[in-house]
Parts: structure tokens; C-alpha cells; sequence
């Protein structure tokens, strides 16, 4: 546990999270002994749990690098829930745009570890005074941002800036993040209660190809007005703000003589 | 900043991102661009995340796409409608001076084929640093996208990248468009006040890259074979040398 309240504490600084993975060459879609990363730049934190979600929803391919008969887009979850024992990912077909959820074991990978990395570095913090101006003179140079929300029910929703809005209108900054997809039910405190409480839950995942979940699936991003209010995907399809209890803003530790043209 | 007599295109080859500025009026919209093409002077630039808008309450994931084929410049907009999947698109033409292109030299050249050092390669993906990947097919055209899953193979050495996939408007490629874009674009601006709708194949640009000099792109994934590369690239982001890792 104090492992996790680690990379916690990291997360919230902005260290960004990554994994290193070694798929088990035993299972034969694996494909040969080989070492593979993913970068997991949808982060969410409650307590001492964490979720990391890819954002790209990459072609499916199979161990020889080619694309299976049923091309679909995929996305990966990882978690530390239950000591971090599984893992799950959504895929949907190109061809009949249906999705499809697995839930699966680690032991498909013969080592996986997390890979924090202290890349960011705090550029604002809504507990403390602002200094200057820093996040708009941070995007007019060309950094990346990543900005990170504390909701009103304990939950860190940490992700990378996609696109800037600054609004002469009533003078607004408006961060958003990269969308990604993600199962609410797998972050709620229900299915925490669940795992942690109950290890059987887990006990039908077959070692190899996991399980089948039926959960709803959708598509997450958060737009932050630097005035202190979010949405969400609850709230944009009510076309309604939420009051962010806390707010971070970080930038990307660029070398110092990066160039713009 | 003075470009040095470069063009963009020389830019992007250097490794070099590009973001957008969008103006509208007094606001702007930034926008990072990730999915690049380059031939010759010209560019085709997408937005690598499909940003979700609403319309009626049904989520919209948007692509954007600003191309350059060194006569005129437009935008595009790939919209799919998540509740129906039906895809809209809309071609823009650009007035003058309401798109900068910033160009930000934050990536340095790890590797070139031909007289590039796999193990640089390696080392990178051993520290999860953050890559970017250029190939030249046998038509003249570079694919710059940002590395999604690196695979390093421990037995037989070789190293892939699966690229970090986004949309694009194959049309928009052919000599026979980039000839007639400039008439195209004034058409737009004179008859339909800029923006119109279009109706064209849209398709997903996702590689398979082999350090040992091949590719393979949609069309020969599903046909299950490589295709040779001219040439190839991979850039590794100039973030700050003092940057520490933790492994869990």
C-alpha cells in the first residue's frame, strides 16, 4: 500500500504514468518474447486507488503485426484495485461499430510494472495565489499541458490538454482534455467495495482469456474553465457546469532551449 | 523566431511539432497536431485527438485536418455522430491570417536509416520516452505520426512501432486535388461563404513500422504484407535531461 500511496503522490505532483510490460510468450497471441509500453494518460484517482486509460483507440493486431479479420478500435484500463491483479480493454468492431468488453488477468504478461516518470512540473494550483499569468504564456510558447480535477466526491480526474479555448468574451480560459473511453462502473465505489471486499468476484476470469462484462461504456472528457468549473460527460450532455473543489494545471518539463517558429 | 529559408515541411521533418492557432475575432483555439504527411512543399495536418462536441445531446468526434499544398491553404472537419456513426465532413476555407502554425523543435533525430544506431532506439524505449516515427513511402510521401506501442523483441532484436492512429481524407493526396485545391477553395469562399460540406472516403491511418526498413498501412495489413520503406526516422522529445523515473 505504501507503493501505491507512492505513485499517488507522484500522479498529483504530475508525474505521468506508463506502464513496461512483457507479454507472456506462453500465450501464443502474445506473439515471441518482447517488451512493450503504453502510455496512460487518462488517470483517475480515489483514496488509494488509481486507473490508468489509454486515449488512443488503436487498430487491434495480431503477434505477427498484421490486422485480424474483425478489425476494432481498442483502449486499455489498468488498475492497482485488489493488489493489481487485472486489467480490462474495450474494443469496437470497424464493421458494425458494436462493442465488446474483457476483463483479464496480469498473468497475461509475464512482468508489467508501472513506469512514473516526473515529466510535468505545477504551473497552478487553485489552493494557492496564481503567478502571473503562467498557463496562457505556457501555451503561446508550445507547451503540452496536463491539468488535473478534484470532483466534489474525492475523485482526481488527471489528463493530458488537447485543445485551448481563450474566450475574449467574459475573458475565459477553457483547457480540454483529450477524450478517452472509460466504464464508470469499473471506477465506482460499488465495484471497489466489490473487488476488495470479495475475491471471488474475480474468480471466473479465465487465466487466459479473461471474461466477458457487459458494462456501459462511454466517451470521457473534461473541459476546465480556469474560473474554477468543469463538465464532464454527465454534465456536457445537460449542457451544465460543475464547481471543481480543487484544480491543477501542469506543463511538460521541455528542455530549456526548445525553439518556436 | 526566423525560419532560415526552411519551410514548414523541412520543419516537420526535423521532428519538429506543429500546433495550430485558430483566430476568431479577439479568441483563439490552440490545437495540437500529431498525424502529419508531407510531399515535396506540401502538408496535411490532422488533430490526433477526436475531440467530442455535443449536438442535441448526442456526442460528435471531431477531426480536424489543415492542409497546405503550397498554393492555398484549407481546413477540414471529420464528424461522427457516436449515437448514429454517420460521418459528416466539411471543407473551410481559410481567410487570411485566422490559422497560425507554430512549430515547436522539441523532438531531436534518434535514428536514420541507413546510418542510424537501433540501440539509441532501444535505450529510448527502455525509459518510455516519448517518440515520434517518419517514413518515406516509394510515392514521395512522409507519414510523421507520434509512436503509440513500441514492441523491442528480445530474441531476434528487431524493434516495431504501432503508431498512434487518427482519420484522414485519402482524396485530399491525389495530384488530381492538390491541382484543382486553389479553384476549389476560391469556389468555396465565392459561392458558399467559405464552408461546405463534402462527401468523401475517410480512413484510418494507423502503421506498423519495422526498424529494419518496412511498413505496412491499413490496405497491406488486411492483405497481411509489408511494404519497403525509402526511408525512416524516429525523433525522441527534448524533455529536460534532469527528468527522474520511478519503477513499481
Amino acid at each position: 500500500m505504501d507503493r501505491d500511496r507512492d505513485i499517488i503522490d507522484k500522479l498529483l505532483k504530475g508525474w505521468s504514468l506508463k506502464t513496461v510490460m512483457e507479454p507472456d510468450p506462453a500465450i501464443e497471441t502474445n506473439g515471441p518474447l518482447h517488451l512493450e509500453t503504453l502510455a496512460l494518460e487518462a488517470v483517475i484517482v480515489h483514496g488509494v486507488y488509481f486507473w490508468g486509460s489509454t486515449l488512443q483507440q488503436h487498430l487491434n493486431i495480431s503477434g505477427d503485426f498484421f490486422i485480424p479479420e474483425n478489425p476494432a478500435q481498442m483502449c486499455f484500463q489498468y488498475n492497482n484495485l485488489g493488489g493489481k491483479r487485472f486489467f480490462n480493454f474495450i474494443s469496437e468492431s470497424l464493421a458494425d461499430n458494436s462493442c465488446f468488453q474483457r476483463i483479464g488477468y496480469l498473468t497475461r504478461y509475464k512482468s508489467h510494472k508501472w513506469m512514473l516518470i516526473d515529466d510535468h512540473e505545477e504551473i497552478f494550483d487553485s489552493e494557492n495565489a496564481p503567478r502571473g499569468d503562467e498557463v496562457a504564456d505556457s501555451v503561446r510558447n508550445g507547451f503540452d499541458l496536463k491539468m488535473a480535477i478534484l470532483d466534489n466526491r474525492d475523485y482526481w480526474r488527471i489528463c493530458c490538454v488537447s485543445r485551448i479555448r481563450f474566450i475574449r468574451e467574459g475573458e475565459k480560459t477553457l483547457l480540454e482534455s483529450a477524450p478517452f473511453r472509460i466504464q464508470p462502473e469499473f471506477i465506482s465505489e460499488d465495484w471497489i467495495c466489490k473487488v476488495i471486499k470479495n475475491d471471488k468476484i474475480l474468480e471466473n476470469i479465465h487465466p487466459v482469456t479473461g471474461a466477458v462484462v457487459l458494462n456501459p461504456v462511454i466517451d470521457e472528457q473534461y473541459v476546465l474553465d480556469m474560473g474554477g468549473f468543469y463538465s464532464d460527460h454527465e454534465s456536457r450532455t445537460e449542457g451544465a457546469w460543475k464547481q471543481a473543489r480543487r484544480f491543477k494545471v501542469f506543463r511538460k518539463k521541455l528542455q530549456p532551449d526548445i525553439k518556436k517558429m | 523566431m526566423k525560419t532560415n529559408g526552411q519551410s514548414i515541411s523541412d520543419m516537420l521533418l526535423k521532428g519538429m511539432s506543429m500546433k495550430l492557432c485558430f483566430r476568431m475575432g479577439e479568441s483563439q483555439e490552440w490545437l495540437p497536431i500529431h498525424g502529419v504527411f508531407v510531399k515535396d512543399r506540401s502538408f496535411w495536418a490532422h488533430s490526433m485527438h477526436h475531440l467530442l462536441e455535443y449536438s442535441d445531446g448526442v456526442p460528435l468526434r471531431i477531426t480536424t485536418v489543415l492542409a497546405d499544398t503550397g498554393e492555398t491553404r484549407f481546413a477540414s472537419s471529420i464528424r461522427e455522430n457516436l449515437g448514429s456513426h454517420k460521418i459528416d465532413q466539411l471543407i473551410i476555407s481559410l481567410p487570411a491570417r485566422s490559422v497560425d502554425l507554430i512549430l515547436v523543435d522539441d523532438y531531436e533525430e534518434i535514428y536514420q536509416s541507413g546510418e542510424g544506431d537501433a540501440e539509441a532506439v532501444r535505450k529510448a524505449i527502455a525509459v518510455n520516452a516519448d517518440l515520434k516515427c517518419a517514413f518515406l513511402d516509394k510515392d514521395g510521401f512522409w507519414h510523421i505520426c507520434r509512436t503509440h506501442i513500441p514492441y523491442a523483441q528480445s530474441d531476434s532484436g528487431k524493434i516495431y512501432f504501432q503508431t498512434a492512429p487518427f482519420k484522414f481524407q485519402p482524396v485530399f493526396l491525389t495530384e488530381e486535388w492538390r491541382r484543382q485545391a486553389a479553384g476549389q477553395m476560391e469556389s468555396i469562399r465565392t459561392n458558399h461563404q467559405g464552408i461546405a460540406v463534402i462527401n468523401t472516403a475517410v480512413s484510418h491511418a494507423q502503421y506498423i513500422v519495422d526498424l529494419d526498413g518496412r511498413y505496412t498501412d491499413m490496405t497491406s495489413q488486411m492483405n497481411k504484407s509489408w511494404r519497403d520503406s525509402v526511408a525512416i526516422r524516429i525523433f525522441r522529445q527534448k524533455t529536460r535531461r534532469d527528468i527522474s523515473r520511478a519503477i513499481y
